[in-house]
């Protein structure tokens, strides 16, 4: 008895055991500290960054950690992974602890900070380093609150339109540029069994931002979001009540993931797998996709492919959308500030190194603002990825720009746009309605100093 | 010598009462410290307009009011309530049987005590990913009973607003009725069994067996069960997190995930500090009738 007993706890646990190592939602990736022991007079660093997987994490402590020390004798640059990154680093520093470096996802994140002083100005390093002639001007006019520089944007990103580029090839398809196009391209997908979009939000709630900032900029145009993140208008304007009513059109036609149930159950593997086996024909995502798409793609015969979003609109002309995937700033309980701010310099001076590491990366993060060319990129570097870059890197560099929801808006109003549209889309709130809390919200959050700095757009006043 | 014998049993008394509480006095500083202390920080912030960072400013009962006309908040009480009345019923009623079936078993039970009990110490992270797996809408068993031609069960049962609440509930009831059946056997394996025999002598079918004798017996454990169903319910965080989020459309938020989202995505740590005060109310008042009914004799 007594051993059937061990036997079945031994069982228990061993299946305990194996069912624990399953995949989990959230990929719990434990930091990693480095327990050097520091010879004399070298400083430490520290920096906690989002967890990445595999050769892109390799490729992060070779190409950025390991020439840094190499080239910092007097300073020992640490990074850890952290899980839940921004929530942990809050913490933290409101503790009056964490990391040298603060990672934020964006600047509105930072503004928190700033009031608490929990940052240190970056002027002086910014004038010490030169970064106004190696960084792009509105990166870091996005980074300022009443004047001074707190944060450098880590990445940029813009949104534009995934294609299944072999079964646009198979049906003659060409990727659409206005509303028209698209939506006839969409109905012939839906007659055809083919998901239009392949789009859901079960690994990535916030997905749900990205459409309403979308629909925003290219049916009311980046004119008006510009005016409205500045309230000469209001977010109830008929131009973004219209854009709403569209996006929730499209979804009750069943055209993103196939329909509203799919739209919230399906993960981030499945609607890019959706893609890459041609279940589905396009996407609207982020630049962070080219990470994704040469991993679903790999195995299908397929070949992905990445087009400007189309205008759904007349009146509106085309742009990419600015996003900050995310800032980093230094901790105002750093006890090394200089050497902290040695790491950020490390980022931005070397065009060929940040494109070593945007490469080696995938070409989703660390992307950071500066100029660079195609000579800047190893040869071996997809001419796709490229293309991109240098395409909305030379327009931002003019000033010709959209407005991402997660980089400019203030987090509440950018909570209620993604949570309240899941209403307009069920049908128990209005589009009109929808709007009008935006405007409420975002008033109050504008008052209360909680919009970061707005970029001025080419031709914009 | 009178003076003596008397002040003897006084010291020897005052150290019988301190030694207790020396031996207690670390886990009572870390009480202190870890829950007396932020508890008493979030009653303070419940009356602030804290962002989670910098400095609180007090704002009365703003937060408190603003809850009132919350429609989330209503959305998420409603479905605590919900939540409450399912695993009042559908755990506790599977527990009682399962316990009930397994208790005359007297080969294997060890086996199928096991088997209900594996799923509980699985991390609930875990138990959600798995059965996000067998639910899937496109490559779970509701679209491959759909080839078999049942077609009724393929839905997206996470991602519809009619269903998300219900199949979560599920989903974390499949973790917890095992725990209650073995919960309920090792309180039913403590009646004398002499109870039994009697009833049999006097004619008592299985049912009668359940209800005049099991049922009063294991009753301090039943109703403990069911006190901390009340409170957890109250409670329930992970598995809605990490399967809908409180989604779509809030179908499934309760006031745990408005606490986090309130605090970690709106920063607004003073409003979730309100929302968490009330959810402690509201096991407060579970717990003060539960107090109450004991005072009253009441053997639970």
């Amino acid at each position: 008895m007594k051993k059937r007993l061990i036997l079945t706890l031994a069982a228990l646990l061993a299946l305990s055991l194996l069912l624990s190592a399953c995949p989990s939602a959230t990929p719990a990736e434990e930091a990693e500290p480095t327990p050097t022991p520091l010879p004399e007079g070298v400083v430490k660093v520290t920096w906690w960054t989002e967890p990445l997987l595999g050769t892109n994490r390799e490729a992060l402590l070779r190409d950025f950690v390991d020439t840094f020390n190499a080239a910092h004798p007097d300073i020992f640059l640490e990074v850890l992974f952290q899980p839940d990154l921004d929530r942990v680093t809050r913490t933290a520093i409101q503790g009056g602890a964490g990391p040298d470096i603060v990672q934020s996802p964006g600047p509105a994140f930072v503004i928190d900070y700033v009031e608490a002083d929990h940052v240190l100005p970056l002027d002086d390093y910014a004038a010490k380093y030169g970064w106004n002639k190696e960084i792009f001007s509105w990166a870091l006019d996005v980074g300022k609150v009443d004047g001074h520089l707190y944060s450098l944007p880590l990445t940029y990103e813009t949104m534009v339109l995934w294609y299944n580029k072999t079964l646009f090839d198979q049906h003659g398809w060409t990727p659409p540029t206005n509303r028209a196009e698209l939506e006839a391209l969409a109905e012939e997908c839906q007659d055809q069994g083919i998901i239009p979009f392949a789009h859901a939000n079960a690994s990535w709630k916030a997905a749900n931002e990205w459409y309403v900032g979308m629909f925003y900029s290219n049916y009311a145009g980046a004119d008006k979001v510009y005016q409205a993140l500045t309230q000469q208008i209001h977010w109830d304007d008929p131009l973004f009540v219209e854009a709403v009513a569209l996006l929730k059109d499209y979804m009750d036609r069943g055209w993103f993931g196939g329909g509203r149930d799919n739209y919230y159950s399906l993960t981030l593997t499945d609607h890019w797998g959706a893609l890459g086996d041609g279940t589905a024909a396009m996407k609207m995502e982020g630049t962070w996709g080219f990470m994704h798409a040469p991993i679903y793609f790999e195995g299908t015969g397929n070949e992905w492919e990445w087009a400007p979003l189309p205008k759904l609109r007349d009146e509106v002309t085309p742009v990419y959308d600015l996003g900050i995937g995310s800032t980093v700033s230094i901790n105002a309980a750093s006890p090394h500030p200089d050497a902290a701010a040695e790491v950020l310099d490390w980022l931005y001076s070397d065009p060929k190194r940040a494109a070593q590491l945007i490469s080696d990366i995938g070409g989703g993060e660390y992307v950071v603002p500066i100029p660079l060319t195609e000579e800047d990129f190893p040869p071996e570097v997809d001419p796709r990825f490229i293309r991109a870059l240098t395409t909305f890197s030379a327009k931002f560099a003019e000033g010709d720009y959209g407005y991402t929801t997660w980089t400019f808006w203030p987090a509440r109003t950018e909570q209620y746009i993604i949570s309240g549209i899941e209403e307009v889309w069920n049908g128990s709130l209005t589009p009109e309605a929808y709007c009008q809390e935006q405007q409420r919200l975002f008033a109050a959050d504008l008052a209360a100093g909680k919009v970061p700095p707005i970029p001025v757009r080419q031709g914009s006043e | 010598m009178t003076t003596h014998q008397t002040t003897q049993p006084r010291r020897r008394n005052w150290r019988n009462q301190l030694v207790p509480w020396l031996f207690m006095a670390p886990i009572l500083a870390l009480n202190v410290v870890i829950i007396l202390g932020p508890s008493l920080a979030s009653i303070y912030y419940a009356f602030t307009d804290w962002t989670g960072m910098g400095r609180a400013r007090f704002i009365g009962l703003a937060n408190f009011t603003r809850m009132i006309g919350d429609p989330v908040y209503r959305i998420a009480l409603v479905n605590n309530l919900k939540w409450t009345a399912i695993f009042l019923t559908v755990p506790i009623f599977m527990g009682l049987l399962g316990a009930m079936l397994l208790a005359p078993i007297k080969r294997g039970q060890i086996f199928f005590r096991t088997a209900y009990f594996i799923p509980y110490v699985i991390a609930s992270v875990v138990n959600a990913q798995i059965w996000r797996c067998i639910l899937h809408p496109l490559k779970g068993i509701g679209p491959w009973l759909a080839r078999q031609g049942i077609p009724w069960l393929n839905v997206a049962w996470f991602g519809r607003e009619s269903t998300a609440l219900y199949a979560i509930a599920f989903v974390d009831n499949w973790h917890w009725w095992g725990f209650l059946v073995v919960v309920y056997l090792a309180a039913m394996q403590a009646v004398d069994t002499q109870l039994y025999e009697a009833a049999r002598l006097e004619g008592a079918n299985r049912w009668q067996e359940f209800w005049y004798i099991t049922l009063p017996s294991i009753r301090p454990t039943l109703v403990f069960t069911l006190l901390m169903t009340v409170i957890w319910s109250f409670l329930v965080f992970d598995y809605i997190y990490v399967l809908t989020e409180g989604g779509p459309a809030h179908a499934s938020e309760v006031l745990a995930t408005e606490v986090f989202n309130a605090a970690f995505g709106r920063f607004e740590a003073g409003y979730a500090a309100a929302v968490g005060l009330s959810m402690s109310l509201f096991c407060g008042i579970v717990i003060a009738i539960f107090v109450a009914l004991r005072r009253r004799g009441w053997e639970i």
